[in-house]
């Protein structure tokens, strides 16, 4: 006998996967994550019948279906806030989360194989002999990472992170491979605090950190080029901050669960304003782009908006050229780095006639000739010192 | 396709069920037909030619030999069908093993390509070949109608990973079925179910699993080894019956009704009840077309019935995968059916419940590595750190982690791995069978849960990482 109630689970069942399918076809697609920071895949409504046949294409379509699900974020968040609810240590086992000081902390590294590291040191040594042919002289710098240095609290249970010694081991191999390098940390040590100098939610160093970095940087410079530059000094003071709240990048991979107080400050001088021409690219490509659109581009968002790093300080260039009207020295600095050096780009760029800032990730040159032609009076590679390849990820 | 995916669920589902109930009876085989194609093309599409080829093959001599008299030419063509699909099978699942075999032997290795193993080729080959040797012992009648035979092979519920659905089983229903209002009641709450044991229980197993079969030798404790193979041993039982129950649940929507495959094999007490209630079809298709034509128990000497113990239980290993640990695994399970149809069983009958218990999960986890471990040194090794016959420590800050993390999901799975919801929802469905106010309760609670459940499970979905179903591989 069919009776009306044995109709609802069907009736429920249906409504909702076919209700999904209706809203996923009435839902305009996104370009971009956010939150994941990568394009979402979008549709190919006119595959080839190579692309049918091979599979290819039905891979595009679950990406598509995956990436353009309706409410893709809210879903995600909902499954790190679950993961927290049940006591997951390691939240998308990733990251640990303090909620009283809201902290995050990375899961333990573990000891990198030495061949990897070796294979690091001999990149860093063509690369210095390369240079060397040119009487380029270069050095290798390793940034403390928030990954590395900012662990607590972790599990008592879980083992020591392996970023010091792999650290450790990496400026060893180099040194060995006739490099010079300088672990920056070694020059910070004094006062070093992960709790000033590193973000909360995300994996770079705050401005004071930074600074700190910019300090060591130009004083071990100072050594390795015979000037004595004076670094600015913080001051204070002149400390900036931006009302927006703060999209960190282990918040964001958290979907932004993680509450915190987090703001992005700034300490620089009124003359950056003015004091470079900036290209973006080389001088001969002409194009120039000016200060305020490549650092701290966030101070003219509305204060509403969430900002996260690049938007804070700077974006990736592939190569940024700065040239100075008030240096110190009249050398021309080329710096290959990572997002760390984006905060302080400028700071060491005031005191130099000309800086170059390469980022192999976008470059698509080769960095030894390309060196070689340029004829820079010095060279430095500068990586956070959980980037163990001369390619950061 | 993948039952447990957002395109299965939220694309391909919702529109054949659209299409084919809105369609007139007479196009809902042709409909089903093109759906199941569609649905084993999107993922490797060159591969439906060889599932035609060999729908082919078997409509064809099914007719002939249901039409040849001669009792000698009807096996000539039986032997026929038999050799032809397991070479089928054989080139595409056996060779390169072989290869490996033979080249050990040579001075000039053959030179082999390895192919990809065209999904679900075990299971489709398997019920290609009963509905042969169903109509060969004249069990059924040879369908004439070539739709009707291709439905029953490419179905999609049950095409890449069974259950091994038999064509006396369904050969009514392909003809005629009433798809009723209890069947999609029953179908869909069966589909949530089996989606929720794969996606739920056995996908954050299997994360478990994974990692610690990947550790190297130095990093695995006694305690994460045995963390790792109760994770593998629920993972591996979810996944399975996730699908059987996803499977008949969605045959049920569509007004078929498939047998059971499995029947909670971990309250079993022997490794013969394990056997019983363990991949029921597969075992039931070896029984009837490999035991039984061997002679079965009815020999006349006590130990053809154990030789036809261990080619069974051999076979079925090799069915899993071309390697050596598979057929050990099978041949193991052989052994220890034979001891208990030799003197086990009676001993087993005189000990405590408990122990019984205790029995057959230890065996089936031991059983379960060499399952796992891609060779034999890997799953010795890995016996031995279970057991503290290694310098491995007993526990290390893995143990912990995993204890603890996975905690909830170890206990959810156990509470699920025995018949407890089961006994729930025959006492509800007794209940409500006797009061309709019960009842319309009970639909409307079931309604919500499985609704809730739907998108708990699709939150999950869309998190996605680790979704391949263990069996596809077979």
């Amino acid at each position: 006998m069919r009776k009306i109630q044995t109709y609802l689970l069907p009736i429920t069942f249906f409504c909702i996967i076919f209700g999904g399918f209706v809203v996923h076809i009435l839902t305009v697609d996104r370009q971009q994550s956010e939150m994941e920071n990568r394009p979402l895949e979008s549709a190919n409504i006119t595959p080839s019948a190579k692309e049918i046949l091979t599979g290819t294409w039905s891979k595009q379509v679950e990406s598509y279906i995956s990436d353009q699900f309706p409410a893709r974020d809210t879903w995600m968040r909902n499954y790190v806030n679950f993961q927290r609810v049940v006591g997951k240590t390691y939240l998308n086992d990733k990251y640990a989360v303090d909620d009283k000081t809201g902290w995050i902390i990375s899961k333990p590294a573990a000891v990198k194989p030495e061949e990897e590291l070796a294979a690091f040191a001999s990149d860093l040594q063509r690369l210095s002999e390369g240079l060397a042919e040119k009487h380029i002289p270069f050095t290798f710098y390793s940034l403390p990472a928030k990954a590395t240095y900012s662990r607590e609290p972790s599990p008592s249970y879980m083992p020591e992170d392996a970023g010091i010694a792999n650290n450790v081991k990496l400026h060893e191999l180099v040194t060995a491979a006739g490099v010079d390098n300088i672990r920056l940390y070694d020059e910070m040590q004094e006062n070093f605090s992960a709790e000033r100098n590193f973000f909360k939610t995300d994996h770079h160093w705050t401005i004071r950190g930074a600074y700190s970095g910019y300090e060591a940087l130009i004083h071990t410079l100072n050594k390795r080029l015979g000037e004595t530059i004076a670094t600015i000094p913080f001051d204070e003071a002149n400390t900036f901050c931006l009302p927006n709240k703060f999209a960190g990048s282990w918040n964001k991979i958290l979907y932004m669960t993680v509450d915190n107080n987090e703001q992005i400050c700034y300490n620089e001088p009124a003359s950056f304003a003015t004091q470079f021409t900036i290209y973006d690219g080389t001088i001969e490509g002409g194009v120039t782009a000016p200060y305020e659109a490549v650092y701290g581009r966030a101070k003219q968002m509305s204060p509403d908006a969430i900002v996260n790093y690049a938007d804070a300080y700077s974006r990736d260039f592939a190569e940024l050229t700065i040239v100075n009207q008030n240096y110190d020295s009249d050398k021309h600095l080329v710096v290959i780095k990572d997002s760390y050096f984006n905060t302080i780009q400028f700071h060491v760029a005031s005191h130099f006639k000309t800086v170059t800032i390469l980022d192999l990730r976008y470059l698509e040159k080769d960095i030894i000739h390309y060196l070689q032609n340029i004829q820079p009076d010095y060279v430095i590679l500068a990586y956070n010192d959980r980037n163990l390849k001369l390619m950061p990820e | 396709m993948v039952f447990s995916s957002l395109i299965f669920l939220y694309v391909f589902l919702p529109l054949v069920i659209v299409v084919y109930f809105i369609s007139p009876k007479m196009l809902r085989n042709t409909i089903l037909l093109l759906a199941s194609l569609f649905f084993y093309a999107w993922g490797e599409p060159k591969y439906v030619l060889l599932m035609m080829l060999s729908i082919v093959l078997n409509y064809v001599l099914g007719i002939v030999i249901e039409n040849t008299a001669s009792q000698s030419k009807r096996k000539t063509l039986l032997w026929l069908v038999i050799v032809s699909n397991l070479a089928i099978l054989g080139y595409y699942k056996y060779a390169g093993f072989f290869v490996e075999i033979v080249n050990n032997y040579l001075t000039q290795p053959i030179e082999w390509q390895a192919v990809p193993l065209p999904i679900g080729i075990s299971f489709y080959t398997f019920q290609a070949l009963s509905y042969v040797i169903d109509v060969y012992r004249k069990d059924v009648k040879a369908q004439r109608n070539f739709l009707d035979l291709s439905l029953f092979i490419t179905l999609f519920p049950q095409l890449v990973a069974g259950p091994i659905v038999r064509y006396q089983t369904v050969a009514e229903q392909i003809k005629k079925r009433i798809a009723t209002a209890e069947d999609w009641m029953i179908g869909t709450r069966r589909f949530v179910q089996g989606l929720a044991k794969k996606v739920l229980i056995a996908n954050p197993m299997g994360e478990v699993a994974d990692h610690v079969f990947s550790l190297s030798g130095g990093d695995l404790t006694t305690g994460t080894a045995w963390i790792g193979i109760l994770a593998y041993s629920l993972q591996i039982y979810f996944d399975f019956s996730g699908y059987s129950d996803m499977a008949i649940g969605l045959a049920r929507i569509f007004g078929f009704k498939f047998e059971e495959n499995f029947n909670y094999p971990y309250i079993a007490q022997s490794v013969t009840d394990f056997w019983r209630r363990w991949h029921i079809s597969l075992s039931s298709w070896f029984r009837d077309y490999v035991y039984f034509p061997l002679g079965g128990s009815r020999v006349s000497h006590e130990w053809k019935l154990y030789r036809n113990l261990l080619v069974v239980w051999t076979l079925t290993g090799f069915w899993h995968g071309a390697s050596w640990t598979f057929m050990a695994w099978g041949f193991y399970y052989g052994i220890l059916i034979c001891l208990e149809k030799w003197v086990l069983l009676k001993w087993l009958a005189r000990i405590p419940r408990i122990v019984r218990h205790m029995y057959i999960l230890m065996i089936v986890m031991i059983g379960w590595v060499f399952f796992r471990a891609n060779d034999f040194t890997y799953a010795f090794s890995f016996i031995k750190t279970m057991f503290g016959l290694s310098d491995a420590a007993l526990y290390n800050y893995e143990t912990i982690l995993l204890t603890k993390d996975y905690a909830l999901y170890f206990v959810i799975a156990i509470i699920f791995a025995m018949p407890i919801y089961k006994l729930y929802q025959t006492w509800s469905e007794q209940k409500a069978a006797a009061s309709l106010s019960f009842d319309w309760g009970l639909r409307i609670t079931q309604s919500i849960y499985y609704g809730a459940l739907l998108l708990f499970i699709t939150m999950f979905l869309v998190n996605a990482t680790h979704n391949p179903f263990i069996y596809f591989r077979f």
